[in-house]
């Protein structure tokens, strides 16, 4: 696929951080780092996929650029019309009519739905929101939408109970799609998916992707859905990017000792393939604590001293390949049997 | 290969079916299966396809309005056999065994733990219910399962409540409460479907090391084509309902004949594969078995159905080849 390498977005140092609070007074004790000065870009009309395990702070991250929740720290930069603007600069109405170019999906269709909408409304809302359109012009363009999603028209006065898993993902779809945006951060879309039903939806976003130039964030914990859907990848771990490659590139020769332990879990559907595994010992650090040094120093097995006392610095070691450990350089390590 | 071995469960030609308002819905309709001592046997398949309610006969679990309507479940042991189908769901007999000659895991591990007691209370009531043992003795192997399963400082965890330990640490006490009264069957409910892979990665290594050293068979439900692949010797397929392919795992992966089963493999993205292609999806999705019309379940969606054939009358589960079990038209 060809495509323009120049960045659609570009997130730098960006911070949020949630307060603790205690007691009565709610005094702040502490603050959980869910996302900790974290640096990427995305390349115009691509994907990149963001993977890291259950609370590493995915979501936080992609609703901190899309400023649905305020970032503690750090600059969003978004390239609209030429222009380079920094989306945590916006004003309350800069943002709103900022807001139809970065849309997202929601990983759980069964939620992210207003149960007493109906499909021509959920789909219809952001049009009128967004003074695209609105009456009849509206419910054309809902028609249009429902039928590019694979949805029935006829089901447009329909309620979301009435749809299955799959169906309601559509919705989802169809309804961030209606503003035309550039942007989407789809927060695992497939993961509450069946397998079969999965595929069809991979495959729904692939082709949006393609007709309508978008570019993605695609959040998953599924390596291998993360493998397929992506060209480049970034590997997150207590609130951090650790590593961020193109996708093969991350796949076979990963830089991070996170990312080959991650690679290494992954179970492969073939038997001739059972393979020994990099069983990490312990578990994922606390984001209201995080150890000293590199954040993975206590569950890696090639840490030194140093290790614990300074964080690794987040370079580029290979054109392209982004890596956030001490001994990136040095390290020959495993990816996916190829 | 393990080498061949007893047979421990016979499950022969099951229906458990749940009465409901709207009418009589299938949820396990005629299925055949065995499990030989020591052996793993994968289930797989999409949600609703039969995987919990199958293990819940076994067990005699199925709650209300579900019945077994017909079949049996033949337990081996020392040379009796027991027809799990005939006991009675509250009596003594199928105590005796649920426990401590069958016992489960499950995804929500605190499905099987109570919030209100210790780990370790639980396991040792666990085991002096199932074991002759005394408290004692019930007490060092609790820590001794503790330890197996690989719970850090087991002295001071015993103590502890479910809700003060991960939820991987959870998973691994739920195992060793599973384990401590040493089943010949341990049927695993999708045990790490709520895992992160690492954790995942950690549960099923310790799932293989467990086996190996207490030698109990495994039923391993799961909807994870990785998982199965990587823990079974011999798979079974289902589809609403039905058993539609049964074979060795080698078999199941590299020689599928079930248009379902070989659809299904097609529709997963693997990894190490050439990456940014379609996905070769399966059309439609799965109805609910609920006046479901004659023929093959899977005619709606196989590709290479043949009408006036499959959409007519019901394939049954043919041997087309030693220990290779399939039911569809095309192979007869
Ligand atoms: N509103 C909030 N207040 C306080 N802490 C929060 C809040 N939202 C998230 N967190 C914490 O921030 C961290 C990151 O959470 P986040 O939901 O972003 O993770 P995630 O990677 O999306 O996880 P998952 O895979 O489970 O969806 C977690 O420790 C979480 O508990
Ligand atoms: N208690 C119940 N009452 C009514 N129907 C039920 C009940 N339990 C299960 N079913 C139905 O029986 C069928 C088989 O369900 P089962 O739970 O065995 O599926 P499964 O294969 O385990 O799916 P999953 O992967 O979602 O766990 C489904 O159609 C389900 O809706
Ligand atoms: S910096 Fe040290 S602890 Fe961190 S990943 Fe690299 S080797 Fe391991
Ligand atoms: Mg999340
Ligand atoms: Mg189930």
């Amino acid at each position: 696929m060809e495509k323009d390498k120049k960045p659609l977005l570009e997130v730098k140092s960006l911070k949020k951080y949630f307060p603790v609070e205690k007691g009565f007074w709610r005094k702040v004790v502490g603050y959980v780092r869910a996302v900790d000065k974290v640096n990427l870009y995305v390349n115009e009309g691509e994907t990149l996929g963001l993977v890291g395990e259950s609370g590493c702070g995915k979501t936080t991250l992609g609703r901190c650029i899309l400023r649905a929740i305020e970032p503690t720290e750090g600059n969003i930069l978004f390239r609209l019309n030429d222009k380079v603007i920094d989306i945590t600069k916006l004003d309350k109405e800069s943002l709103r009519r900022m807001r139809r170019h970065a849309q997202m999906i929601f990983q759980d269709p069964y939620s992210s739905l207003d149960p007493r909408m109906t499909v021509l409304d959920i789909v219809g809302e952001p049009l009128v929101v967004n003074n695209i359109a609105k009456g009849e012009e509206m419910e054309e363009r809902v028609k249009d939408l429902v039928k590019i999603v694979g949805l029935n028209v006829k089901h447009l006065k329909r309620y979301p109970h009435a749809f299955s898993g799959g169906q309601r993902q559509r919705i989802g779809i169809a309804r961030a799609l209606a503003p035309n945006p550039k942007f989407i951060v789809a927060d695992e879309p497939v993961s509450a998916l069946d397998v079969s039903v999965q595929a069809q939806i991979l495959n729904l976003l692939q082709d949006l992707q393609a007709e309508f130039k978008l570019t993605y964030l695609f959040i998953s914990h599924d390596l291998s859905v993360i493998e397929h859907i992506s060209d480049r990848v970034a590997v997150m771990y207590v609130g951090k990017i650790v590593e961020m490659a193109e996708t093969e590139e991350l796949f076979l020769n990963p830089k991070h000792p996170y990312t080959e332990a991650l690679l290494s879990a992954i179970p492969i559907p073939d038997p001739r393939l059972r393979r020994e595994r990099i069983v990490l010992s312990g578990e994922v650090a606390n984001p209201a604590n995080p150890p000293s040094g590199c954040y993975f120093h206590p569950r890696c097995k090639y840490a030194k001293d140093i290790c614990a006392k300074e964080e690794p610095e987040w370079r580029e070691v290979n054109p392209g390949h982004f890596v956030a450990c001490h001994f990136a350089e040095e390290l020959k390590l495993q990816g996916v049997p190829a | 290969m393990k080498n061949k071995s007893a047979l421990l469960l016979q499950v022969k030609n099951l229906k458990t079916y749940f009465y409901l308002d709207e009418g009589v819905l299938k949820a396990v309709d005629d299925v055949s299966f065995k499990i030989q001592k020591k052996m793993v046997l994968g289930v797989v398949g999409e949600s609703g396809c039969g995987k919990s309610v199958t293990a819940q006969s076994i067990l005699r679990i199925v709650p209300d309005p579900g019945k077994i309507v017909e079949g049996e479940i033949f337990l081996h042991q020392d040379g009796k056999v027991t027809d799990l189908v005939k006991l009675d769901p509250y009596g003594k007999e199928i105590r005796a065994i649920r426990g401590k000659e069958i016992t489960m895991i499950f995804q929500e591990p605190m499905t099987s733990l109570s919030p209100v007691h210790t780990i370790g209370d639980q396991i040792m009531e666990a085991i002096l219910l199932h074991r002759n043992m005394n408290k004692n003795e019930a007490k060092e192997l609790t820590l001794e399962m503790l330890y197996k399963v690989g719970i850090p400082n087991p002295y001071q965890r015993i103590n502890e409540y479910p809700h003060q330990l991960s939820g991987g640490l959870r998973q691994r006490a739920m195992i060793a409460m599973a384990l401590s009264c040493n089943p010949s069957l341990l049927i695993a409910d999708e045990p790490t479907t709520a895992l992160d892979v690492t954790v995942q990665a950690q549960i099923l290594e310790l799932m293989k090391e467990l086996q190996a050293e207490f030698g109990m068979s495994i039923m391993f439900i799961t909807h994870n084509l990785g998982v199965i692949a990587e823990v079974s010797d011999e798979v079974m397929v289902m589809y609403l309902g039905k058993a539609v392919e049964y074979a060795s795992v080698d078999e199941i992966f590299h020689n599928p004949l079930h248009p379902y089963t070989v659809r299904l493999l097609r529709s997963i993205p693997k990894v190490g594969k050439k990456a940014r292609t379609r996905l070769d999806a399966i059309k439609g999705t799965v109805p609910l078995p609920l006046d479901l019309p004659p023929g093959c379940s899977f005619y709606p969606r196989c590709p290479e159905a043949k009408k006036g054939l499959c959409n007519k009358e019901d394939p049954s589960l043919v041997e087309v080849k030693k220990g290779h079990w399939v039911s569809c038209f095309l192979y007869k």
